[in-house]
C-alpha cells in the first residue's frame, strides 16, 4: 500500500511545477509555498515509508501548506539524494552511536509505536534530524525570496505586455477557468 | 446586481480593514486593488497599534463597482478564506474520519482480515488448504486464539493432515510492531491427525485456486522424497541370505568351544611322564653304576685286606728269620727277599692310594646322583603348577580366539534377526510415517523458510540497533501442544525463526505420537552452521506377543517368543544424507525347548532368557552398515563361563592324569633312592674300612721300617762278626699323601613335595 502511494507521489508530472509557479503568483501566504518547498525537501531527505515520512506527509495534507510545492521539490530534488545520503548516513550514525543518547535510545526502543519510526536506520534518523534543522531556515529563506519576488518581480511581470497578451488569450483564459474549477473540487 | 462578498463591507475601520482583508493580501497587486477599493492611497501606511478601542478612522468602499471588480472581490474573498487559519478543516476532518474509520473497521473486521491472511500464508507453506474456525485477535497485548485449524492433506483433500483445536498464541507486541514475530508461547488443547475434513468447501476451493496460481508461476518443487526412498529400499532388503549366516555362526561358535576343549591336550601329560621316565631310567643306570663301583671297591678293599695280611705275615716271618740269626751264605738271599718285600710294600701302598681315590670318586658320584634324583622328584611335585600355567596361557589364547569367532559369527546372524522383522514391519512404518510426514514437513518448513532481513528503506542505510533490538523477523520461542486421548500426541517447537544466526537457541521441532502399539517421535533441528535441517524420526512399534523363527542358529531353538518392539530411527542431515537405525527389542523372551538340547545350548538359551530384553541395533548409512547387539556380549560371557568351567575340569583331569602316571615312577624313584642311600651307606662303610686299612698300613709301614732298621743292624752286627759286609740297598718306601680325613659331603635327603590336590 505504501509502496503504491510512494510511486504515486513520485510520479507526479510537471503539472505540479506549473502549480508551484501559479502559487508563487497567487494571493497565498508566501510561507505556504516556502514551507511546502521546505517540507518537500524534508520528504526527500527522509527515505522510504515510515512514521516520520508519513507524519510529514500528513502535515502536508492537513496544514495549509502548498502541497504542489512540496511535491514538486520532492520530485525535482531526488537527484540530490545520491550526494546527500552519505552526509545523512554520517549524521545519523553519529546520533545513533553517541553515548549520551544511548539511554534515550533505550527508552524509545521500549515504545512500541516508535518501532515503525525506523529510527535505528542512519538515513532515517539523519534525514529527519537534518530536515527538521533545515525546515525553518530553508522555509524562512524561501519565504523571503517569495516576498521579494512578489514585491519586485511579480508586478513588473504581470504588467508587462507579453504577459498580459498571453494571459488574455482566450485559450489561456479557458484553460485557467477549467483548472480553477477542477482544483476547487480536488483541492489541488 | 451581483452580490458583493460580505467581507468587503461598505464601511469599516482601518483596524478591521487590516485585520480582515489586508493581512490576507500577499501580493502588491491585490493589496493595491483593496486599497483602491477603499480609497486608501497606496503609499499611506496604516498606523500600527490599532486596537478595538482605537480602531482608527473609518474607510468607505467606493460606490462604483464594475463586474470585473465584483468578480475579483469574490476571488479575493475566497483567498481570504483560504489564507485564514493554519489547518485545512476539511482535510483535517477527512484525516480524522479515516483514522476513526480504520479503527472501527479494524475493531469489527480485523479478525476476519488477519484470519484470511494467515490462511493464505499457511496454505502456501503447507501446500494444502488451511482453514481457521473461531479466529480471534487482540492487537494490544497481542494474542491470537482460534477454536480450530484444519490443514488438509495435500494428497487427500477430504482429510486433514493436521487438525488443531483450542489454540492460544502469545505474541510480543513490541517486537511485532518492530516487524518481528516473536511467539512467546503457543499452546494447543488437542491435535488430531488424519481427521475428516469439515472445513468450508468454498474456502477450500479459493485456497486451492490460489495454490494453483502460485504453482503456475513458480517451478514445481521436487516431489522426490529421499527419506521415503531410502526407507523403502532399506526395508525391503532380503533377509533370507542373512539367515544362512546364523547356521555357520553357530557351527563356528561350537567349533570354538570344541577347540578350546581339544587344544588343552593330554599330550602335555605324556611329555611330562616321558621326561620322568627318562630321568628315572637315567637314575636307574646311575644307581647301577654306583652299585657296580661299590662292589668293585668292596672287592678291592677285601683284596687289599688280604694283601696287607700277607704282607704282614711275610714281613713278620722275615723278621723272625733275621732274629733267629742270619747265615752268611744266605745273606744275599735274605737281602733280596727284604728288597722284594720292601718293593711289594711300596706297590701295596700305591694300590691302596688308588683304591682310596676311586672310593672317593664313587662316593661323589653317588652323592650327585642322589642330588639329581632329589631335584627331579621335587620338579615332579611342581608339575601340576606348570600344567596350570601352561593351560592358563593357552586358555587366554583360546578365549580370545573364541571371542573373535563369536563376534565375527554373531554379526551376520543378528542381521538376519533384524532384517526379516523390519521387512515384515515395513508397511507399518511406511503407513505411520505417511500419516505424519506432512506434519513433519510442516514443522520443518519454518526452519528453512528463513527470509533475509530486507533493508527497511529503499535507499538502504545502516541499521544501528541496540543489542536488545536485534531480533529475527520471526521467532517462536516455544510452542507446545499435547493431547491425551486414545492416542497421546505431543509437539514442541523451540526457537523457530527465520534467522537462526540471530538467536542463541537452536531451532528445533519435536513431535510425539503414541498409541498402545505404535509411536512416533520426530525431531528436527536446524543447524545454523550449514544452514540446513537435521531431521530425526523414530518410529516404534510394539507387539504384545511375537514369535520370531530362528531356524538353526546360535541357540538350539527353532524360534524365540516375547514382547517385541521395533524401532526405526531415520536421520536426515542437512546435506540430504540419510542415516537409518533400526532397533529390535524383545522383552520376556523365551526360547521354547525342543527336548534334545545339549547342555551348552541350554545354557546359552538360559543366558539369553535372563536378559532384561534382547536389543539388536542395525545402523545403515551411505558409509556402510553396522550391527550391534547385547546378545553377543551375553553369549561371549556365557561361552567364557563354559570355557572357564571346562578349563577347571581340564586342569583337574590333567592333574589327576599326571599324578596317576607319575605315581609309579615316583614310587620307583623313591625305591631307587633308598637303594642308593643304602649303597651310599655301604660306600661309607667301605671308606671306613679303607680308613682302618690305612691305619693298619701305617702300622705296617712302621713295622717294616723298624724291621728293616733291625735287619740292617743285624746285618751290620753279622758283618762285624765276620760275615762279609753286604751292602743293603736303600729302598725308598713311598709315603702316600692321603687326605687327612674323608671329606664330609652331605648327602641330601629330599622329601617329595605334596602334590596339589583337586580343586
Amino acid at each position: 500500500m505504501f509502496a503504491h502511494l510512494d510511486s504515486v507521489v513520485y510520479k507526479m508530472n510537471m503539472l505540479q511545477l506549473l502549480k508551484v509557479l501559479k502559487a508563487m503568483n497567487l494571493n497565498r501566504r508566501p510561507s505556504e509555498v516556502a514551507m511546502g518547498m521546505a517540507i518537500g525537501f524534508w520528504l526527500m531527505l527522509v527515505p522510504g515509508i515510515n512514521i516520520p515520512w508519513l507524519l510529514i506527509l500528513t502535515a502536508l495534507f492537513v496544514v495549509k501548506i502548498n502541497s504542489a510545492a512540496a511535491i514538486a521539490v520532492l520530485f525535482l530534488s531526488r537527484p540530490l539524494q545520491g550526494f546527500i545520503d552519505p552526509l545523512l548516513d554520517h549524521v545519523g550514525f553519529l546520533l545513533l552511536t553517541a553515548p549520551p543518547l544511548v539511554p534515550f535510545q533505550q527508552f524509545i526502543a521500549g515504545v512500541p509505536l516508535l518501532v515503525l519510526w525506523q529510527w535505528e536506520n542512519t538515513l532515517v534518523t539523519g534525514g529527519v534530524v537534518v530536515g527538521a534543522l533545515l525546515l525553518l531556515p530553508l522555509g524562512g529563506t524561501l519565504t523571503l525570496i517569495i516576498i521579494l519576488y512578489r514585491r519586485h518581480v511579480y508586478p513588473v511581470l504581470f504588467r508587462s505586455a507579453p504577459v498580459r497578451w498571453f494571459l488574455n488569450l482566450p485559450i489561456v483564459q479557458r484553460v485557467n477557468n477549467w483548472y480553477t474549477r477542477i482544483s476547487r473540487v480536488t483541492g489541488w | 446586481m451581483k452580490r458583493i462578498p460580505k467581507v468587503f463591507r461598505e464601511t469599516m475601520t482601518l483596524r478591521d480593514l487590516k485585520r480582515r482583508i489586508l493581512r490576507y493580501m500577499h501580493t502588491p497587486l491585490h493589496e493595491e486593488f483593496v486599497r483602491d477599493l477603499y480609497q486608501l492611497p497606496l503609499n499611506s501606511p496604516i498606523p500600527k497599534g490599532l486596537t478595538r478601542r482605537n480602531p482608527g478612522a473609518a474607510v468607505t468602499r467606493k460606490n462604483e463597482l464594475t463586474a470585473a471588480d465584483i468578480k475579483r472581490m469574490k476571488q479575493l474573498a475566497r483567498d481570504i478564506r483560504a489564507n485564514r487559519g493554519l489547518f485545512n478543516p476539511i482535510k483535517l476532518g477527512i484525516l480524522l474520519f479515516f483514522i476513526v474509520g480504520s479503527a472501527v473497521f479494524g475493531l469489527f473486521f480485523q479478525d476476519r482480515l488477519i484470519q484470511n491472511s494467515l490462511e493464505v500464508a499457511l496454505t502456501r507453506v503447507v501446500g494444502a488448504p488451511a482453514v481457521f474456525d473461531g479466529f480471534r485477535v487482540q492487537l494490544f497485548n497481542t494474542g491470537i486464539w482460534f477454536d480450530r485449524l484444519q490443514i488438509a492433506d495435500p494428497e487427500d483433500l477430504s482429510r486433514n493432515a493436521v487438525d488443531l483445536h483450542g489454540a492460544a498464541v502469545d505474541l510480543d507486541t513490541n517486537l511485532l510492531l518492530r516487524r518481528v514475530i516473536h511467539i512467546r508461547s503457543f499452546g494447543l488443547e488437542q491435535l488430531e491427525l488424519g481427521s475428516n475434513r469439515s472445513a468450508s468447501t468454498e474456502r477450500d476451493a479459493e485456497l486451492i485456486r490460489m495454490l494453483n496460481e502460485a504453482e503456475a508461476t513458480t517451478a514445481a518443487a521436487s516431489t522426490e522424497d529421499p527419506l521415503m526412498d531410502t526407507l523403502s529400499q532399506w526395508l525391503v532388503l532380503d533377509g533370507q541370505e542373512l539367515f544362512t549366516g546364523i547356521t555357520g555362526a553357530a557351527s563356528l561358535e561350537m567349533l570354538a568351544l570344541q577347540e578350546l576343549e581339544a587344544t588343552a591336550t593330554p599330550s602335555f601329560v605324556v611329555e611330562e611322564v616321558e621326561r620322568a621316565r627318562i630321568v628315572a631310567q637315567r637314575q636307574e643306570q646311575g644307581i647301577a653304576t654306583i652299585r657296580a663301583e661299590v662292589s668293585n671297591l668292596e672287592e678291592d678293599v677285601q683284596g687289599l685286606v688280604v694283601d696287607a695280611e700277607d704282607r704282614r705275615r711275610a714281613l713278620e716271618a722275615l723278621i723272625s728269620r733275621i732274629e733267629a740269626g742270619v747265615e752268611p751264605a744266605r745273606l744275599p738271599q735274605l737281602t733280596e727277599e727284604v728288597r722284594e718285600e720292601t718293593q711289594a710294600a711300596a706297590r701295596f701302598l700305591e694300590e691302596i692310594t688308588t683304591t682310596w681315590t676311586t672310593t672317593e670318586g664313587t662316593y661323589r658320584s653317588a652323592a650327585e646322583q642322589a642330588q639329581e634324583l632329589a631335584s627331579f622328584i621335587q620338579a615332579t611335585g611342581a608339575v601340576p603348577a606348570t600344567v596350570q600355567q601352561y593351560l592358563r596361557d593357552d586358555r587366554a589364547l583360546l578365549e580370545s580366539r573364541a571371542r573373535e569367532l563369536t563376534a565375527q559369527t554373531l554379526s551376520d546372524p543378528i542381521q538376519s534377526l533384524v532384517m526379516p522383522v523390519l521387512s515384515q514391519e515395513s508397511q507399518k512404518y511406511l503407513a505411520l510415517y505417511q500419516q505424519v510426514r506432512h506434519i513433519i514437513a510442516t514443522l520443518a518448513a519454518p526452519l528453512e523458510s528463513g527470509v533475509p532481513r530486507s533493508a527497511p528503506t529503499p535507499r538502504g542505510g545502516r541499521i544501528v540497533a541496540l543489542e536488545r533490538q536485534d531480533h529475527p523477523r520471526f521467532l517462536l520461542t516455544r510452542g507446545f501442544f499435547s493431547y491425551h486421548g486414545e492416542s497421546v500426541i505431543g509437539g514442541e517447537l523451540n526457537n523457530i525463526t527465520t534467522e537462526p544466526r540471530r538467536i542463541a537457541g537452536i531451532p528445533e521441532a519435536r513431535l510425539f505420537f503414541e498409541q498402545p502399539t505404535e509411536s512416533l517421535n520426530a525431531h528436527a533441528t536446524f543447524s545454523p552452521a550449514n544452514g540446513g535441517t537435521n531431521t530425526e524420526v523414530d518410529l516404534v512399534f510394539t507387539t504384545n506377543e511375537a514369535t520370531i523363527p530362528l531356524g538353526r542358529g546360535i541357540v538350539p531353538a527353532s524360534s524365540v517368543t516375547g514382547t517385541m518392539s521395533t524401532q526405526l530411527s531415520v536421520s536426515v542431515s542437512s546435506g540430504g544424507a540419510v542415516a537409518l537405525q533400526a532397533q529390535l527389542s524383545l522383552r520376556d523372551q523365551t526360547f521354547p525347548r525342543t527336548g534334545s538340547n545339549a547342555a551348552v545350548g541350554n545354557r546359552l538359551m538360559n543366558a539369553l532368557e535372563s536378559l532384561e530384553q534382547i536389543d539388536i541395533q542395525a545402523r545403515g548409512s551411505a558409509e556402510g552398515f553396522a550391527l550391534e547387539s547385547n546378545i553377543a556380549a551375553v553369549l561371549i560371557a556365557e561361552a567364557g563361563a563354559i570355557a572357564q568351567e571346562q578349563f577347571a575340569e581340564l586342569v583337574q583331569f590333567l592333574e589327576a592324569e599326571l599324578m596317576k602316571q607319575l605315581e609309579p615312577f615316583q614310587a620307583e624313584l623313591q625305591q631307587q633312592r633308598e637303594i642308593l642311600n643304602a649303597y651310599l651307606q655301604e660306600a661309607e662303610e667301605a671308606v671306613e674300612q679303607v680308613w682302618t686299612l690305612r691305619e693298619e698300613l701305617t702300622d705296617l709301614e712302621n713295622l717294616q721300617t723298624r724291621l728293616t732298621r733291625e735287619l740292617q743292624q743285624q746285618l751290620e752286627e753279622a758283618g762285624r762278626q765276620g760275615v762279609r759286609n753286604i751292602p743293603i740297598p736303600d729302598i725308598p718306601i713311598p709315603t702316600p699323601e692321603l687326605p687327612a680325613q674323608i671329606p664330609d659331603i652331605p648327602i641330601p635327603t629330599p622329601t617329595l613335595p605334596r602334590l596339589p590336590g583337586r580343586r
